[in-house]
């Protein structure tokens, strides 16, 4: 009987046309929102569907060329070239960068540098030290003209040498690899950019680069790198360390030109890149590098 | 196929159960609400040319150079070109010594080197990682002709410089190479200031044209100590009689320079 009795209340429940409606109007109303969702989802995974890249490519390249109206990207290989055998270690090249890149001013923070290479005699170790040494610097003086101290002068020195170093704007670049937020990337013409605005400054690009070439900027929490002077070869002028290169040790210029200074740098001579076994691809190729120099 | 596949897709959902529809609704509601946020976050240059925000490129590629370029430097400065062009230094942008363009005239010179010593061993002093074709010097056993204020300039034309070779814009009257005679050997440290035709350079005069007996009475002068120059005077100590006879005789034969250009 209660069973009975049961069934009959429900029917009179259902039948309660004003909670039925209720119930039936949430119903629907979120339903709908669903399908708007849905629909609204599809619409933005759409926006980045390859047709729709491919049109805003072409768009952009009927607009003009990218990044500026006068330098098209994609018609550029940039590489840089350095011949070790030239360097005379004047420090100039560091010098310039930091003055034309605004590079925090401390002896800590260099997108590029020189190392030096010494083997005394009787030694089969290198000592290795660059302008950021502390003698270095003491004898760069207040004016932070960096300069190599002449420590070696009377020492028996077997063989020395100095190399350049700096990012070598790889073509796999670790650095971008595990970059989480897209701060970091390769552009077009080959040169790895760091875009400051969206730097988490995490750091984890300082710790993948095998070339130690990225720094932290504590004062603004973004790291940075050398970055070729973007903002010189962009208008047909070279980066700053090659504009005040005395010697011709650093070359820098476009693989899709067989007569730019960097291809015939690489046609000349036999040459190499650092750490080539990390797999990054560096862009950056050398002359006479040492079996110790990595 | 739009509508009906979603009505279709609706009924399948109303079949559910319920513990599984408002599952689903509560997903898609978050996709909602993550994608409509996303939107939002990303800026609309990203993923433009790839995982990038490519508003980023022309950003970097719009600072103004600092280094101007010797190109630029040459274009008020003319006249340096003459000698700064063609001399060994050419390889030398103005910039690396007289530092970045300030904005000169309206904003000051670039800067003058105080210290030349200083400046010029940066490339020239001698280490041990220099490779040999560079031109080095052991600051300690180069001769400075002025004790007290000891200058590189004071011989050398940082514009230009010379270690042995003649200074290609002096002008020199142009002599066959047959007709000359042998350079006595005492003349190598002459030639080292005087110039190789010992035409003279900068403070010093030329020795070119200079009549022996002329020559020789000076140089016994420095001999004695006797003179302004305290390295002519610690020079001349060294030479011998002879060695001053053979000099004298070598720079009688020379031809004299021509007179100076006007000065700019």
């Amino acid at each position: 009987m209660n069973g009975q009795g049961d069934i009959n209340r429900r029917v009179e429940l259902k039948k309660d046309k004003k909670r039925t409606q209720r119930r039936e109007f949430l119903c629907n109303t979120s339903k709908a929102l669903a399908g708007l969702g849905v629909a609204a989802g599809t619409g933005s995974l759409l926006a980045n569907s390859p047709e729709k890249k491919a049109d805003k490519a072409a768009m952009a390249a009927k607009a003009a060329s990218f990044p500026t109206k006068d330098y098209d990207w994609t018609k550029h290989r940039w590489a840089y070239g350095i011949d070790t055998t030239k360097c005379i270690g004047c420090l100039r090249c560091v010098k310039a960068c930091k003055v034309e890149n605004n590079v925090v001013g401390d002896a800590n923070h260099f997108r590029t540098w020189v190392e030096r290479y010494v083997y005394l005699e009787g030694e089969d170790h290198a000592h290795v030290d660059s302008h950021a040494d502390s003698q270095n610097i003491a004898a760069a003086g207040p004016g932070a003209e960096y300069r190599f101290d002449n420590r070696y002068k009377d020492e028996k020195v077997n063989r020395a040498f100095f190399v350049p170093k700096m990012c070598n704007h790889c073509e796999r670049p670790a650095c971008v690899q595990v970059c989480p937020v897209g701060a970091t990337f390769r552009a077009e013409d080959g040169t790895v950019l760091i875009d400051h605005d969206y730097c988490i400054g995490c750091r984890y690009c300082v710790q993948a680069c095998p070339y130690g070439a990225r720094f932290f900027i504590e004062e603004e929490g973004v790291s940075d790198k050398c970055t070729w002077c973007y903002h010189r070869i962009t208008k047909g002028l070279n980066p700053a360390c090659v504009e005040v290169c005395p010697t011709g040790t650093r070359v820098f210029g476009d693989l899709n030109d067989p007569e730019s200074p960097v291809s015939k740098l690489i046609k000349d001579n036999r040459v190499q890149v650092l750490k080539p076994e990390s797999g990054n691809a560096p862009m950056c190729f050398y002359v006479g590098l040492d079996k110790d120099v990595s | 196929m739009g509508f009906g596949a979603f009505a279709n897709f609706m009924q399948m959902i109303k079949k559910l159960p319920k513990h599984i529809s408002r599952l689903l609704l509560l997903i898609g509601l978050f996709l909602v609400v993550a994608l409509v946020t996303r939107s939002f976050l990303i800026d609309p240059s990203f993923y433009q040319h790839g995982h990038f925000r490519a508003d980023a490129v022309p950003e970097l590629a719009a600072a103004e150079p600092v280094y101007k370029g010797s190109g630029f430097c040459i274009g008020c400065h003319e006249q340096r070109k003459t000698d700064w062009s063609a001399g060994a230094h050419a390889v030398v942008q103005c910039e690396v010594c007289h530092g970045k363009y300030l904005g000169c005239p309206e904003n000051g010179k670039a800067m003058l080197p105080v210290n030349t010593i200083r400046l010029c061993t940066m490339c020239h002093e001698a280490m041990p990682a220099r490779p040999a074709q560079q031109p080095q010097i052991v600051l300690a056993e180069h001769p400075f002709p002025d004790q007290e204020k000891p200058e590189c300039k004071t011989c050398h034309n940082p514009h230009s410089p010379t270690v042995e070779e003649l200074r290609e814009s002096e002008p020199v009257a142009v002599v066959a190479a047959d007709t000359l005679s042998e350079p006595p050997a005492a003349a190598s440290k002459c030639l080292k200031c005087h110039g190789k035709m010992g035409q003279g350079r900068r403070n010093n005069p030329p020795l070119a044209g200079l009549s022996a007996e002329k020559f020789t009475e000076l140089m016994n002068q420095f001999k004695a100590g006797l003179g302004d120059s305290k390295a002519m005077i610690r020079y001349a100590k060294t030479l011998s009689d002879e060695d001053i006879a053979a000099l004298a005789r070598y720079y009688e034969s020379l031809p004299a320079p021509l007179p100076e250009p006007p000065p700019e």
